[in-house]
């Protein structure tokens, strides 16, 4: 005749506790940190700013430009372009420089072409141009620069 | 004899109750410029202090130089407690690093803390003013802190996000965040030793006298400029960074100072730390060099 199998007690047997603790423990950790990932998506997204539309009204001479706080615009063969002045190396704001004719970072030294391409220095990328449109009726002293 | 006597007045010159004399005057001067600072237009905001604003420019060159000050001697103060913890370590010839870690009723890493929290308390500052320096200090450390591996998107927002944010959290931050960290991290031991600023009359009379007769600096935008130093403290990580990834230059090499000055001020009978932490500022100091000329 066979004995019935039986029943441990979790509470008389130490070792079958701590193990039913440690696996409550595992239990609790996975589904706090499944808990945590929603609030790590949503902290972690970023939503790109609405494009902005920025008026300058100031005469851009042949082969000129004009010097705005985000972006240039450079009078280039065929259409004025408007190129960032923000430096894709850490950010620091560009300047133009007449004498070599290009965008030099006063931070740490990258240069880039009047059409944001990269010459030299630290910078890896070229810098985004942003689009420009001349306003209608006006005499190149106008324009509408798109930034996004 | 005489370098015998001056090093034995650096040791005993009170760096950490002159240290916290300029911190209140720091506190005081930034509260009175809040008044009228506005971080949604910090260049203006910072040039009209210096030239439209009745007393602006006195009380924004208070706090500049107080703030400095603070650093300097709370710098001061961190080595001179290195030298003393030192000293006494090796009088009593202790023989290891858990014998001295446990002595005394400081926590030391807690304490060191805020050395880096009140440079970054600095160089908020410096982000503040809007100016063509404060602009690309505040790009700069947005950028570094994106560079931090996996933590960067979440900590950016936290501490810089300029170019998203303005200087809106940075102003928190200098405001509020980061004083409340270093005061919380340093009230056990402000606790412990109080200071009478009466006691410090003349570092206080002497600072406000010299922020009437020499404004604070302001860098504006310049068309042309092809060339701006950081902060003096900043300049030769920002050197750094003409030849190093973000990562390198701007979080692990300042990383290694940190992480050698908690080690020199735990296991103060260990040279390496210190010898390491010298080299470092050499090597640094010689970026300084070159990024300032």
């Amino acid at each position: 005749m066979t004995e019935p199998p039986r029943e441990i007690d979790p509470i008389a047997n130490p070792d079958r506790r701590r193990w039913l603790g440690g696996v409550g423990q595992l239990l609790a950790v996975v589904g706090g940190s499944l808990l945590f990932l929603p609030v790590l998506k949503f902290i972690d997204f970023r939503l790109n700013p609405r494009p902005r539309l920025i008026k300058v009204s100031r005469l851009l001479r042949p082969g000129g430009f004009i010097i705005e706080a985000e972006f240039v615009i450079f009078d280039v063969p065929g259409a004025p372009v408007a190129v960032s002045r923000k430096c894709t190396h850490l950010g620091c704001r560009l300047n133009f420089n007449e004498q070599e004719n290009l965008l030099i970072c006063p931070c740490h030294q990258s240069r880039f072409t009047r059409q944001g391409k990269r010459v030299s220095g630290p910078a890896r990328r070229d810098l985004p141009l942003y689009q420009v449109a001349v306003a209608s009726g006006s005499e190149r002293n106008s324009f509408v620069v798109t930034v996004s | 004899m005489r370098l015998l006597r001056l090093w034995q007045n650096i040791v005993s010159f009170r760096w950490g109750g002159n240290s916290l004399a300029a911190l209140y005057v720091s506190v005081l001067s930034g509260v009175v410029l809040s008044w009228q600072f506005d971080a949604s237009e910090p260049y203006y905001s910072s040039g009209s202090l210096e030239l439209v604003v009745p007393c602006g420019s006195f009380w924004r060159a208070s706090h500049f130089y107080s703030s400095q000050l603070f650093f300097l001697f709370l710098v001061g103060h961190y080595l001179v407690v290195l030298f003393n913890r030192r000293r006494e370590a090796l009088a009593k010839g202790v023989r290891s690093a858990s014998e001295v870690r446990s002595g005394g009723k400081e926590n030391w890493g807690r304490l060191y803390l805020t050395l880096p929290v009140s440079l970054l308390l600095l160089f908020t500052g410096y982000v503040l003013r809007g100016d063509a320096t404060g602009y690309s200090a505040g790009m700069i450390g947005e950028n570094i802190t994106l560079a931090f591996p996996l933590a960067g998107n979440f900590l950016n927002p936290l501490l810089f996000n300029v170019s998203q944010a303005g200087m809106r959290v940075v102003y928190a931050n200098h405001l509020i965040g980061l004083g409340v960290v270093a005061g919380a991290l340093a009230w056990p031991h402000l606790r412990r030793y109080r200071i009478r600023v009466i006691e410090h009359g003349w570092l206080v009379v002497a600072l406000l006298g010299f922020s009437l007769l020499v404004p604070a600096p302001f860098d504006p935008f310049r068309v042309g400029d092809v060339h701006i130093s950081g902060p003096w403290f900043f300049v030769g990580v920002q050197e750094l960074l003409r030849y190093l990834q973000p990562f390198w230059g701007g979080i692990v090499f300042p990383f290694i100072a940190v992480w050698l000055g908690y080690l020199a001020l735990i296991y103060p009978t260990d040279r390496r730390p210190l010898l390491g932490l010298m080299f470092w500022g050499t090597v640094y100091l010689v970026f300084t060099l070159a990024g300032s000329l």
